[in-house]
């Protein structure tokens, strides 16, 4: 019987479970440099785990907290003050899995030749200019956001 | 050919009503207890406070957490921003005030000197270059402040899913901010909500504005109610008992009269006057029946064709010094502070003096059928008991009662008791953690001397909250002036450590210079900031909130002061009492003066008149807690009670006996019939009238005459 229990418990999860490889392309105005990473995605059910390759921090969202673990160096951040942060996992989410009702809570969206473009309600605007992205199929074939600050993040899925 | 005199009655209720009609007398009433407050630097300031958008807000939350939900409430916030009153309340920042803040944080916010002084530029540079280069979100540096020495407020938890805020365990929560002034405003944007989300499934939705609507609309039907069963009783008592419909068409249109012109004359003296006055007052007319009865009663009305009444028969002494005590007991009373009672004892006043007139005046000249008395020889007194038994009973409750009487000045106690709404409030402040905010105002002489007091409440008292605090006062702009100036050698490192590790130049140009210029704020310019500022006489005020644990605290403060309309009542309350004691003992010396006067020996006798209802209902007060208007109906009771006093120990007769039962069957049509209501306050005036007419009652049938 525990068997079986296992198995659904396993069977749940992965169903569930996603994982994509990604590069990304940050520029920071305040440096006037372009940083380059590579990493994976892991979507569980309500959480997300985000790692660098060759670092061996693991980001993970989940809901209000956001936890960063480094060997044993464990630092947990409540998101219900930051919402900046929050505002970032969420856009990233609700791209991924096309959940427009969520988008549409904080930006309005306008698709052109594939390439959707948000523009941010009121309060995130103070932090982002503009995103774009474009998704073939659940392909995500680029996310580009546009910070006030002039910065930019530029996330590709790769195979 | 009948006498002109006669008419004269009619031809006064249409002067009246036409005077009503041309001042609009009628539109002064109002349904808010809101309206009995006194003018008052206290009232303006809430008049200010509710012009805020802080105090009407609708909340509408959907059950669920799934995206099926997140689709019903905003679409539930597409047609209800739609309506023309309503609106989406987003929190949005203020971009006027959040440039000016951002320029001028330096100057403005606290400093965390112990950082400032001991802060290693090189490290927490890399550290911070390490950090916004190695991490998945983005983080933003402050050019100005990149280190945090500035302290800032904890943000306000912003509780949310999929992008929607949440409320509790329940489901999604939207805000809506009810743009409305008049009651006629509330009428119709309450039913356009509820005919809006009428078929909505699983939703829940509350505003504290539904209270006025659904309040004042059972108010009104309650008073409607007990106005026609009052007049029923009236009817009864006239055509079954008195067989006179002439008498009872004079009577009622006097009483119209009298309600009338108090009506014209408060209108005249008040802006708003509470419909609990034109409830009360149009009650207190009535007791202006008794001088009727007794005149009637005794024969003064009698039509003597050809003959001119007797000298004797023109003017009664008992009645006049009964209205009189009546109108100086109100007229006491109407020293009060308390404006609901001082508007009462008005009203009263000018209608019992115009029935009076009409009763004492006009009627003999009128002239009635005779009443026929017939006085039944076999009827036996049921009991006769002496009044030194009465007295001791009395006096024994009385005094007794003074270990059980206890007060209750809870404002809501005396409104409608409106459950299902109740309900619904209820389940959103036991899941909403914002409902546990109070709000509260603060006040100075200055507009530096105001930011200066905001800033000391947030920085003492952890969970306040005012907007006005994130402004730049004189004392926070000398400080941290003195304090970066001191500091300069930081900015210097911040600039060659910055330089080091790659930042482009001039990046951290702004950063800890403190010399930006004074800003002296306006008043307009604070508006234009979003933040809501008053001027009241020579004083300014602004908002803030705090949560319910620290309210104390704050309150504590002598700049401070509650916003509650709650606090403000029972404080009034509370001073009414004394207040209220004080006269009330003055109306009890007069009412003795006029004993000693009037009764000589039978003083004891007509003093009974006066303890006995008292002491029965110091019996009620044993069960029940004593409100204001408690209080008020025993001194009413006590002025009737007096009357009746004046009328047994002057003329003590049988018809003088009949005059006061049909006195106080009048007497229950006024206040007796507000036991029926549904409204704390109107069933607390009632069910005192009653004990007090049921004790008259017992005096008249089982108290031996002396």
């Amino acid at each position: 019987m525990l068997k079986y229990i296992l198995l659904l418990v396993l069977f749940t999860f992965t169903l569930y479970a996603k994982t994509i490889q990604f590069s990304e392309e940050k520029y920071f105005e305040s440096l006037e440099m372009t940083f380059y990473k590579k990493g994976k995605i892991t979507f569980l059910k309500d959480k997300i785990e985000v790692i660098y390759e060759n670092d061996n921090t693991v980001l993970t969202y989940s809901n209000n907290l956001l936890i960063k673990q480094k060997g044993l160096d464990k630092i947990e951040v409540d998101l219900r003050t930051k919402p900046a942060i929050k505002m970032f996992f969420v856009l990233f989410e609700a791209i991924y899995f096309d959940k427009k009702k969520i988008l549409q809570a904080y930006f309005t969206a306008k698709t052109d030749k594939g390439v959707t473009t948000l523009r941010p309600n009121k309060n995130i605007a103070a932090y982002i200019h503009s995103v774009h992205y474009k998704k073939q199929n659940k392909y995500l074939e680029f996310l580009k956001i546009h910070m006030r600050n002039n910065d930019r993040i530029l996330i590709e899925e790769t195979y | 050919m009948k006498k002109p005199i006669r008419y004269l009655n009619f031809f006064l209720f249409v002067i009246s009503l036409a005077v009503l009609v041309a001042l609009q007398s009628y539109t002064h009433f109002s349904t808010s207890l809101f309206s009995v407050l006194p003018q008052s630097d206290a009232k303006k300031m809430i008049e200010g406070f509710q012009k805020t958008q802080n105090s009407q807000t609708l909340l509408v939350s959907v059950k669920g957490f799934d995206e099926s939900a997140l689709e019903r409430i905003q679409q539930i916030e597409i047609k209800l921003d739609s309506l023309e009153s309503v609106s989406l309340k987003v929190k949005a920042r203020n971009h006027v005030l959040a440039a000016h803040h951002n320029a001028n944080k330096l100057m403005i916010q606290d400093v965390n000197v112990t950082k400032l002084t001991t802060i290693d530029v090189a490290k927490t540079l890399k550290s911070l270059y390490h950090e916004m280069t190695s991490s998945f979100f983005p983080v933003i540096i402050d050019k100005i402040d990149p280190f945090k020495v500035l302290i800032s407020k904890t943000p306000i938890e912003i509780h949310s899913k999929n992008g929607h805020a949440i409320f509790g365990d329940y489901g999604y929560i939207s805000y809506f901010t009810l743009e409305t002034k008049s009651l006629k405003d509330h009428k119709k944007v309450y039913s356009e909500i509820h005919n809006t989300l009428r078929d909505a499934k699983k939703v829940q939705f509350f505003s504290p504005l539904f209270y006025y609507v659904e309040n004042s609309e059972a108010i009104r039907s309650d008073v409607q109610n007990i106005m026609a069963l009052a007049f029923i009783v009236l009817l009864l008592l006239y055509i079954v008992i008195l067989k006179d419909v002439l008498l009872l068409t004079h009577t009622v249109i006097t009483l119209a009269t009298s309600a009338m012109l108090a009506t014209v004359v408060l209108s005249q003296m008040y802006e708003q006057i509470s419909i609990f006055v034109f409830v009360f007052g149009v009650s207190i007319s009535t007791v202006a029946i008794d001088y009727m009865f007794h005149h009637y009663l005794h024969g003064y009305y009698r039509q003597e064709d050809g003959k001119e009444q007797s000298e004797k028969m023109k003017f009664n002494r008992e009645v006049l010094f009964g209205f009189l005590t009546t109108f100086f007991a109100f007229f006491i009373l109407s020293f009060t502070s308390f404006l609901l009672i001082k508007q009462i004892a008005f009203f009263a006043m000018v209608s019992l003096f115009i029935s009076y007139i009409h009763f004492a005046f006009l009627y003999p000249k009128i002239g009635f059928k005779t009443f026929i008395f017939t006085e039944k020889k076999n009827k036996k007194v049921t009991c006769s008991i002496s009044s030194n038994i009465f007295l001791s009973i009395s006096l024994v409750l009385i005094l007794a009662s003074s270990m059980w009487v206890h007060f209750d000045f809870n404002l809501k106690n005396l409104d409608y008791d409106n459950q299902t709404l109740k309900k619904t409030e209820h389940f959103f402040e036991s899941k909403h953690t914002s409902h546990k905010n109070v709000p509260f105002s603060i006040k100075a002489d200055t507009i530096d001397d105001l930011i200066t007091k905001s800033k000391i409440l947030q920085r003492e008292i952890p969970t306040t909250r005012v907007s006005l605090a994130s402004l730049m006062s004189s004392i926070s702009y000398e400080n941290n002036k003195e304090l970066f100036a001191q500091r300069h050698p930081l900015k210097l490192a911040l600039q060659k450590e910055a330089h080091k590790l790659g930042f482009k130049k001039g990046y951290f140009e702004d950063a800890y210079t403190a010399e930006k210029p004074f800003t002296t704020y306006t008043k307009e310019q604070i508006k234009s900031y979003g933040i809501e500022i008053l001027k009241l006489n020579d004083d300014f005020i602004t908002f803030g909130i705090v949560h319910e644990a620290h309210y104390k605290e704050v309150l504590a403060y002598d700049f401070v002061k509650s916003l509650s309309i709650k606090e403000h009542f029972e404080l009034l309350m509370q001073e009414s009492v004394k207040d209220i004691g004080i006269l009330g003992i003055l109306v009890i010396v007069m009412i003795f003066i006029m004993f000693f006067i009037l009764a000589g020996n039978k003083f004891v006798y007509a003093t009974i008149f006066l303890l006995f209802p008292i002491a029965l209902i110091s019996v009620y007060a044993y069960f029940f807690s004593i409100n204001l208007l408690h209080l008020f109906m025993l001194f009413i009771i006590l002025a009737i009670a007096i009357d009746y006093a004046i009328y047994m120990v002057t003329d003590s007769n049988i018809r003088t006996k009949k005059a006061i039962s049909y006195s106080l069957v009048s007497t229950f049509s006024g206040f007796g019939v507000l036991v029926f209501s549904q409204i704390n306050a109107l069933f607390s005036l009632g069910i005192i009238a009653i004990i007090g007419i049921g004790a008259i009652s017992v005096l008249l049938l089982c108290m031996k005459e002396v």
